[in-house]
């Protein structure tokens, strides 16, 4: 694997992803192990992928919680499917958010589960800026099809 | 680490398994798991889904069946492909830990239970059932 200043970025922005716990090593580095050739762009689409399902969970989540009566299925299966996806990829802060507004909503306080939703769409927000940013260097790291 | 040949597993044949889960990440993951231990696999994503699959004559070694879907869920899709008299290795995969959920699970006619998110060393454990219980439908 090439050693160009692109991939040393790669590598630093990654570690800094892993020491502000916002990914968790041992699973990324579980998904490390499942691209290779046959599947280059492994990673890079289930980052893809969970930037996009989740900003939709989190509307979601959103909405139903806005609603009068509040809409309780949608909550806890958008909840659920939050919950999940982060854990897949690893995303520890989204996770731990996410336990932490179903325990709040599961408990029945609305207002402090739309307080812990707030916390939860800053933590998305921030890492959803640097994913962006990830993706798109594991992008131009790639070699030309050239 | 895997004690298989090219996905055949002492068995002669190459295996085929079915993911069943809405989740699109997951999907992607236990898709691309299979695909590296060499099992031929694709995709269902709910239980019906599933259903659909085999009344198209379709069969599987394995079935990876996830609990919790929308239009019908692992629970229901599990009990309906027992009653169609599908004996496949279906083991159900969940990020549920309580215990009584589980039970519930199981009880609807799963031969495993694995907590997500899965492995390959917890897919090898499912098929070493399925080697020593020979249930395998081809």
């Amino acid at each position: 694997m090439a050693n160009t200043p692109l991939h040393q970025q790669l590598s630093i922005m990654k570690q800094s992803f892993f020491d502000e716990g916002l990914l968790d090593h041992e699973q990324v580095s579980y998904l490390e192990t499942l691209e290779n050739e046959d599947d280059p762009d492994f990673i890079e689409n289930l980052f893809t992928m969970f930037l996009r399902d989740s900003s939709r969970y989190i509307d979601s989540i959103e909405k139903a919680l806005e609603a009068t009566p509040v809409d309780y299925s949608v909550m806890e299966r958008m909840l659920y499917q939050l919950k999940g996806s982060s854990a897949s990829i690893g995303a520890s802060k989204i996770n731990g958010e996410t336990n932490t507004l179903r325990k709040v909503f599961h408990d029945g306080d609305i207002e402090s589960a739309k307080a812990s939703l707030q916390k939860l769409k800053e933590e998305h927000a921030n890492f959803k800026e640097k994913l962006v940013i990830y993706v798109r260097m594991l992008k131009e790291a790639k070699p030309s099809e050239y | 680490m895997a004690t298989h040949i090219n996905g055949s597993w002492e068995l002669g044949a190459k295996m085929t398994a079915l993911v069943v889960d809405d989740d699109s990440i997951n999907q992607t993951i236990h898709h691309r798991l299979l695909e590296q231990l060499g099992i031929e696999n694709q995709v269902a994503r709910n239980g019906k889904e599933a259903i659909d699959i085999h009344c198209s004559g379709k069969k599987f070694d394995l079935i990876l069946m996830d609990r919790d879907m929308p239009i019908m869920n692992g629970i229901e899709a599990t009990r309906k492909l027992r009653a169609m008299g599908i004996r496949s290795m279906i083991a159900g995969v969940s990020t549920r830990c309580v215990k009584q959920e589980i039970q519930e699970f199981m009880e609807a006619g799963l031969d495993d239970y694995q907590e997500k998110p899965l492995t390959s060393a917890k897919i090898i454990s499912i098929l070493r059932k399925i080697h020593h219980s020979g249930s395998i439908s081809y």
